[in-house]
C-alpha cells in the first residue's frame, strides 16, 4: 500500500484548499474529473480500492494536456492554465507515494497558488491563499520539528524584513509584453458598438466594471457619466464607431489641476478607458494613453488585466471642426422619413429641433424596459412608431439618428452611469448594471450631452441602476417617469455594512497592488531621501531594540556565552592533551583542570559557569570571557 | 602582542582552514523549487502583478532563511571530548565512536555522518540543545598497529526545509593510536606470578562496554538488551592479583608481531579482569598506580613498539 496522503492532514488540507481556489474557476468537466480522481484516491486509502499506476496517470496527464491544447490552443492564460494544473494536481495526488511525491505535491501546491494569484488579486482570496501557503510551508518543514507552527512563525518573521525590502525595492520594470497576456475575453462585457439588446444582457450582471474614488471634483450621481466609446456611424437604431488609426497621445497640461479621480478597472479586453466630462488628462500605468478628437481615452494595448489609472480634471479642450460624417444617417424610410420631412419643413433652428425631439421622446407612449423583444430589419420605424419599448441604447440610438436627420450633428456615447457609493472606503463601485448609453449633440459650438433616458425613465438615472433594476418590472414601468418616487429602502443590516467594509478593504488592497509601480517606488525613495534623519533614527532604534531583545533572551536561557567559554576551554584542554571526557560534566572538567594545572583561574571559571548556567544569577560578558581565556592560555 | 599580521587578517575574515569550512548546495528539490519560482517571477514581471511579486519574494526569503538555518545547523557543530578511541589492529572494522555537540541553542538536527570517500550514510541523529552531545559511530578497519591518521568524517544535514544540503568535514581526532591486535593464548605465562584464577568473581562493580578481548561469559545480556549495546560485568575482586609481563615471556612465538599481540592480549586481559600488572619492554617498565593509566601507557608502548626497543 502506498503512503497515506489523507492522513497527512496539514498537507492534504492546504493542497485541497489550493485546488479548490482554482477549481471554482474551471469548467464543470474539469472539476468533475478532478473530484473523481480525488475521491478515488480517498477510496483507495479508506476502502482499499485499487490505485491507478503511474503509467496510467502519465497517459492521463498527456491526454489532459492534449485536451487543453485542443480546446484553448494554448497553455498560457487563465482558463487553460487552471484546467491543466488542476487536473495534473489531482493525478499527482493519485500517484502520491513517499517523500519525493510529497515534495512534488508541495511544489505543485505553490504553483496552484501562484497561478490563482496571477489572475485574481481580490482580497477575498487572501485568507484561503494564506492558509494554504502556510500549510504547504509547514508540510515542508522537517519532521524533527515538534512545534511546527511556532517554528514557521519564527521563520516567517525572520524572512519578512527581506521580503518587504525586496517587494518595495525591486524595480517594477514594465516589459513591452506586460499587457499582452491575461484574459483576452475581459472580465466585463463592455463593447464599443450598440445594437438593440446589447446592454440588456449586462444589466443583469453583478460583476464590477471598475471602482472610482474622487480627490476633489464631482460626487453626485447625476455627474457620473463615465464616457467610454463614442459611436459616429449611425445604422438607425444601431451605432458603430469610426475606426481611427492614429490618435495623439494625451499630455498633462502645464496648468494641471489637483482634482482628479482614481479608477481601478477590471479587464475589458478593450482599449477604452472610462472618463468623466472635463477630464483633461489620464495617466495609466504600464500603458500609454491616447485621447481621440471625440474625447475618448484609449490605451496603447488592450486592458487584459485589472489596472489602475488617474483622470485629471481641467478646462475643456477646444472643439474640433465638424466632419461630414457626423450628419450621416442610413436611408430613412416609412413613418420615420415622413416625420423627419414634416419637421424639416417647419424650418426650425437646431435648438428648436432638439426641443421637438425632447417632446417626441417624452411622449408617454415610450416605455423603459429591459425586455423589449426583438426588433426586425426595420428596427427604427418599429421602435419609434409601433412598439416604443426599449432601454437606454434604443433611446440614445434613435434620438441621435433623428437629430442627424434634422440636421443637428449628433453621436452616441457608451459607457457607464452612476454607481454605488461605498461610504466606508469613500469610493464608487460601478458594475455592469450601470452600463449606459446616451447621446451628444453639437449645439452652440460644442458637443453637449443629451440623455433621452432621462425623459423616459428619470427614476433610472436618479436612484441608480442598482436600485432601479431591483424593482419589479411592474414597478419599473409604473414609476419610471416619477423622479420623486422613492423605493422602500431595506434596513441597514449589519451584514450589509460588513459587505461594504469588505468591498472597501478589497478596493484598498487591489488598488495598492495595481497602483504600486515604478513611480510609486520613486516617490517612496524620494520620501526616504527627504526624511533620512527619521529613517536613520528608526533604523537605529530598531537595531537597539533587536540587541536588547537578543540580550534579554540570552540572559533568560543561560546564553550562548557560557557555551562559548566551555568550548574554548575544551579546545584548549584538547591541545594540552587533557580532553574533556564524555562522562564529565563541565564542572568536573574544570575541577580536573584545576587540580592538574594548579591554576585558580579554572576554579574561577567553574564558579562563574555555575552561577551563569545553573543559578542564572549573573550574566557572562564578552570582555570577562576574553580575560579568563587569556589567563588560561598562560598555562 | 602575539598576533601577527596574517593571523590578524585571518581573524578579521573569520578564515577557516579549507577542511573545516561548511559547504552548502541546493538539493534536487531545492533546485526544482528555485526553477519554479524563477518562472513564476518572470510571470510576475510579465503580468506586472504585485501579488505575485509578494508571493515570490516572501517564498524566496523563507528559502534564503532556510538556507541560512541549514548552514548554521552544521556550522555550529563541534566534537565534544576528543578522547582517543580504543582501537585494536584487526581485519574486522572497528566502530569508532565520537561525540558531536552543538553551540547553537536551537540545537542541530537531522545529522548524518559518513566517512569521507564512502557512500553509506549513518543513522539520522539530533542534538536538541547544547550540551546534549550525541554519540556517532563510523566503522573503520585498521590492519596495523601504531599511530595512524584519523579518518575524516563528513557531517551533513538538509534541515529544516530539505531545500539545501549543508556539510562539513571534521576530524574528531588528530591521530589514532591503534593498539596491537589481541592474539595468542589467553593462558597467562607461568612466570608472571598469576594465580590459578586470574579473573575470579567478587562483588559486582560496574558494567563496561564490550570489547573484543572480553570473555563472552561476562556479557550481561539483560542489561545489554536494556541499553541497546553489549555490556559486560566487572567485579570487585576480593583479592587483587598482580602479574608481571616481559618481552622474553613470548620467546616461543616466532614472529615479532605475534609476540606483540600476545603481550597485548595478556595486558588487556589482566586489566579487564581488574588485576594489577607490570610490563617490562627493554629498559622501560610500566608500573603506574592508576590501573587505567598503566594500561593505556602499556598498550600505547606496545602499539608503537619496534624490534630495536626490545
Amino acid at each position: 500500500m502506498r503512503a497515506h496522503f489523507f492522513s497527512d492532514r496539514i498537507l492534504f488540507l492546504s493542497y485541497l484548499c489550493a485546488m479548490l481556489m482554482v477549481g471554482v474557476e474551471v469548467s464543470i468537466g474539469t472539476a468533475a474529473f478532478t473530484c473523481a480522481i480525488v475521491f478515488w484516491r480517498y477510496g483507495a486509502e479508506r476502502w482499499s480500492w485499487p490505485l491507478l499506476n503511474r503509467k496510467i496517470t502519465g497517459v492521463l496527464s498527456i491526454l489532459v494536456l492534449v485536451q487543453v491544447l485542443i480546446e484553448f490552443k494554448t497553455l498560457i492564460g487563465q482558463e487553460p492554465s487552471y484546467a491543466f494544473l488542476l487536473a495534473l494536481s489531482a493525478l499527482r495526488m493519485m500517484e502520491y507515494d513517499g517523500d519525493r511525491d510529497r515534495k512534488f505535491i508541495i511544489l505543485l501546491g505553490f504553483v496552484l497558488l501562484a497561478v490563482k494569484a496571477l489572475f485574481t488579486i481580490d482580497v477575498y482570496w487572501i485568507v484561503p491563499t494564506a492558509i494554504s501557503f502556510l500549510g504547504l510551508w509547514s508540510s515542508l518543514l522537517s519532521r524533527a520539528i515538534k512545534n511546527k507552527s511556532r517554528y514557521l512563525t519564527r521563520l516567517g518573521l525572520t524572512a519578512a524584513p527581506l521580503a518587504i525590502l525586496l517587494f518595495f525595492a525591486f524595480p517594477r520594470v514594465v516589459v513591452p509584453w506586460a499587457m499582452g497576456r491575461g484574459n483576452p475575453q475581459g472580465e466585463i462585457g463592455f463593447t464599443d458598438e450598440i445594437s438593440p439588446g446589447s446592454v440588456s444582457g449586462l444589466a443583469g450582471s453583478e460583476k464590477v466594471a471598475f471602482r472610482a474614488r474622487f480627490i476633489g471634483g464631482p460626487q453626485s450621481v447625476s455627474d457620473l457619466y463615465w464616457k467610454g466609446a463614442v459611436l459616429n456611424r449611425s445604422l438607425g437604431l444601431a451605432w458603430k464607431p469610426h475606426r481611427q488609426l492614429f490618435l495623439p497621445q494625451a499630455h498633462l497640461a502645464e496648468s494641471g489641476t489637483d482634482t482628479f479621480y482614481e479608477v481601478a478597472i477590471e479587464a475589458t479586453a478593450k482599449r477604452y478607458l472610462f472618463a468623466l466630462d472635463n477630464t483633461e488628462f489620464i495617466a495609466a500605468q504600464e500603458n500609454r494613453v491616447y485621447k481621440s478628437e471625440d474625447g475618448e481615452y484609449r490605451t496603447q494595448r488592450p486592458i487584459n488585466k485589472a489596472s489602475a489609472y488617474r483622470g485629471f480634471f481641467g478646462t475643456k479642450a477646444a472643439e474640433r471642426e465638424l466632419e461630414k460624417q457626423e450628419l450621416g444617417t442610413p436611408k430613412l424610410t416609412g413613418e420615420t422619413l415622413r416625420w423627419v420631412n414634416e419637421e424639416k419643413n417647419k424650418n426650425l433652428t437646431a435648438k428648436e429641433y432638439l426641443d421637438r425631439l425632447q417632446a417626441f421622446f417624452s411622449n408617454p407612449g415610450f416605455a423603459y424596459t429591459l425586455n423589449p423583444g426583438t426588433y426586425g430589419e426595420d428596427s427604427l420605424n418599429e421602435f419609434l412608431f409601433k412598439r416604443r419599448q426599449g432601454f437606454c441604447e434604443h433611446f440614445a440610438g434613435a434620438y441621435a439618428t433623428l437629430a442627424r436627420a434634422l440636421g443637428v450633428p449628433a453621436r452616441v456615447v457608451v459607457g457607464y452611469h452612476g454607481g454605488l457609493y461605498n461610504a466606508w472606503g469613500d469610493f464608487w463601485r460601478v458594475s455592469q448594471k450601470d452600463a449606459h448609453a446616451w447621446a451628444e449633440v453639437f449645439e452652440s459650438g460644442k458637443w453637449q450631452r443629451v440623455d433621452p433616458t432621462a425623459w423616459v425613465a428619470p427614476l433610472r438615472l436618479r436612484i441608480g441602476a442598482e436600485d432601479f433594476f431591483n424593482l419589479s418590472e411592474t414597478d419599473r414601468q409604473s414609476f419610471a417617469r416619477s423622479p420623486d418616487w422613492q423605493p422602500i429602502k431595506q434596513q441597514d443590516y449589519w451584514f450589509q455594512n460588513i459587505g461594504f467594509w469588505m468591498e472597501s478593504l478589497n478596493y484598498e488592497w487591489t488598488y495598492f497592488l495595481m497602483e504600486f509601480d515604478l513611480q510609486a517606488q520613486s516617490e517612496i525613495l524620494a520620501w526616504i531621501k527627504d526624511s533620512k534623519w527619521l529613517v536613520a533614527l528608526a533604523l537605529f532604534l530598531s537595531a537597539i531594540g533587536f540587541f536588547i531583545i537578543k540580550a534579554l533572551r540570552a540572559r533568560r536561557q543561560g546564553g550562548p556565552q557560557s557555551e562559548r567559554l566551555l568550548r574554548k576551554v575544551e579546545n584548549w584542554g584538547a591541545l594540552k592533551a587533557v580532553p574533556r571526557k564524555v562522562s564529565e560534566t563541565p564542572l568536573q572538567y574544570f575541577g580536573r583542570l584545576s587540580s592538574q594545572f594548579k591554576d585558580p583561574v579554572f576554579s574561577e571559571i567553574a564558579q562563574l559557569y555555575e552561577a551563569v548556567v545553573y543559578e542564572k544569577s549573573i550574566e557572562l560578558k564578552g570582555p570577562l570571557i576574553r580575560k579568563l581565556l587569556s589567563q588560561v592560555r598562560k598555562n | 602582542m602575539d598576533i601577527n599580521g596574517l593571523k590578524f587578517f585571518k581573524k578579521i575574515l573569520r578564515f577557516r582552514p579549507k577542511k573545516e569550512r561548511t559547504y552548502i548546495l541546493p538539493t534536487k528539490f531545492g533546485a526544482a523549487f528555485a526553477a519554479t519560482f524563477f518562472i513564476i517571477f518572470f510571470f510576475a514581471i510579465g503580468y506586472s502583478n504585485n501579488l505575485i511579486y509578494l508571493f515570490v519574494f516572501l517564498s524566496s526569503s523563507i528559502g534564503i532563511v532556510g538556507m541560512w538555518l541549514t548552514n548554521k545547523n552544521i556550522e555550529s557543530l563541534y566534537v565534544s571530548g576528543k578522547e582517543s578511541p580504543v582501537v585494536y589492529a584487526d581485519n574486522e572494522a572497528a566502530a569508532l565512536e565520537f561525540y558531536l555537540n552543538t553551540s547553537r541553542k536551537e540545537g542541530s538536527w537531522q545529522l548524518q555522518c559518513q566517512q569521507k570517500g564512502e557512500k553509506s550514510l549513518g543513522a539520522t541523529l539530533d542534538i536538541p540543545e547544547p550540551g546534549c552531545a550525541e554519540k556517532f559511530y563510523i566503522d573503520k578497519k585498521f590492519s596495523r598497529r601504531g599511530l595512524q591518521n584519523a579518518p575524516l568524517i563528513t557531517v551533513q544535514s538538509d534541515f529544516p526545509l530539505g531545500m539545501f544540503l549543508s556539510w562539513r568535514t571534521i576530524r574528531p581526532w588528530d591521530e589514532i593510536l591503534v593498539y596491537p591486535k589481541l592474539d595468542g593464548t589467553r593462558t597467562l605465562p607461568v612466570d608472571s606470578s598469576a594465580g590459578p584464577d586470574g579473573g575470579g568473581l567478587g562483588v559486582f562493580r560496574e558494567h563496561r562496554t564490550y570489547t573484543a578481548s572480553d570473555s563472552m561469559n561476562r556479557i550481561d545480556w539483560k542489561a545489554s538488551a536494556r541499553r541497546s549495546e553489549i555490556l559486560t560485568k566487572y567485579y570487585e575482586n576480593t583479592v587483587q592479583k598482580s602479574f608481571s609481563f616481559r618481552w622474553q615471556q613470548t620467546s616461543h612465538i616466532p614472529n615479532f608481531e605475534g609476540r606483540v599481540s600476545q603481550l597485548a592480549l595478556w595486558v588487556d586481559q589482566t586489566y579487564r579482569e581488574n588485576n594489577k600488572f607490570t610490563l617490562q619492554l627493554g629498559s622501560r617498565l610500566f608500573d603506574l598506580p592508576e590501573p587505567e593509566q598503566n594500561w593505556r601507557q602499556a598498550m600505547g608502548a606496545l602499539a608503537t613498539l619496534q624490534e630495536k626497543d626490545c
